[in-house]
């Protein structure tokens, strides 16, 4: 009779496998066997569409929280952007540590959503998916800042060697529209780009948050 | 005829406020509530449930058995259940008995 069991969800099965199978065990003795497979049976179904809902329910909570986890290093990213462009500007372009700083920040943060979206339950889908949005978002953020401070503060932005260097060889009317020309390259790639990273990472911070089961399997009747 | 109450949550929650009490024990308590058996996938199902929402919480297993305790959060949700359809019944039992039935 308890071999039934087996039917219910893994993750269900290794929370309250082994109780549920001493429970069949001792009613055995007194119900009838037909009424307890019928019943076990029917709380199998049950309990696979209840996990499908709360699978579901925890990818909408992991998708909002990676776009909120991304949201919050992507203002932190905008203020760096706005430091080093405006208020501390440099003519030269010595800012390479820096922007490998912030680029291991963003594959730390999209990795660190997948994982927090597998220890809350989310699925495969809702992993990836947290990711992409925080890797989008993310993107967005970037490329929203870049295009805001290249445009405000053009006076400043412009003094850049690399920005003089590209408008004189562009052809382009004048240096705001070369700048913002020069914006659609990487508009594309920090959100398509940070979103397929995103998937990636997001996939792989899942595998590595996956709780580990808390209790054993119910035993194998021989 | 007599309507059954067969609400295993409810069930479960009544059971509980009187101490801990693990699957056997609540299956054979609600017998004696309530006349109704829960089959052992209806009561996991509906344990796993409340303890999802906090409403019960586990205790430490002996041997294989695992006793469930009600939390306060269940306790009050309980309460509050049970207090309306009290006054459901109360309500529903006076007007019953003023209805002027034919003959």
């Amino acid at each position: 009779m308890a071999w039934l069991i087996r039917f219910y969800p893994r993750r269900w099965r290794a929370r309250y496998g082994a109780e549920l199978e001493q429970l069949v065990h001792d009613l055995r003795p007194t119900a009838s066997g037909v009424g307890l497979a019928a019943d076990l049976v029917k709380g199998a179904l049950v309990a696979h569409v209840q996990q499908r809902c709360d699978v579901q329910a925890s990818d909408r909570k992991a998708i909002k929280r990676g776009a909120l986890i991304a949201g919050i290093l992507g203002l932190g990213l905008a203020a760096e952007i706005l430091l080093t462009n405006v208020v501390f500007p440099s003519k030269t372009d010595d800012d390479g540590i820096l922007v490998v700083i912030s680029y291991l920040c963003i594959f730390a943060v999209l990795f660190l959503s997948g994982m927090l979206a597998a220890r809350d339950g989310a699925g495969r889908t809702g992993q990836v998916l947290a990711g992409v949005t925080a890797g989008v978002t993310m993107g967005a953020l970037i490329i929203a800042t870049f295009a805001v401070v290249d445009n405000f503060w053009l006076d400043v932005v412009s003094q850049q060697q690399t920005k003089l260097d590209g408008f004189a060889h562009s052809g382009a009317a004048s240096m705001r529209d070369y700048i913002n020309h020069s914006l659609i390259g990487p508009a594309v790639f920090f959100t398509v780009g940070l979103g397929t990273f995103g998937a990636v990472l997001g996939g792989l911070g899942g595998l590595a948050g996956r709780p580990a089961p808390t209790e054993m399997e119910p035993r194998r009747r021989p | 005829m007599e309507a059954r109450f067969a609400e295993p949550s409810v069930l479960i929650l009544a059971s509980l406020s009187s101490g801990p009490k693990h699957g056997y024990a609540l299956i054979k308590d609600i017998e004696e509530i309530a006349g109704t058996t829960l089959g052992p996938g209806t009561l996991y199902g509906a344990r796993a449930r409340l303890e999802q929402r906090g409403l019960v919480e586990a205790l430490p297993a002996q041997d294989r058995r695992r006793p469930y305790r009600i939390t306060s959060a269940g306790a009050e949700a309980v309460r509050g259940y049970l207090e309306t359809v009290q006054r459901v019944a109360a309500t529903g039992l006076k007007r019953l008995e003023a209805y002027p039935w034919p003959g």
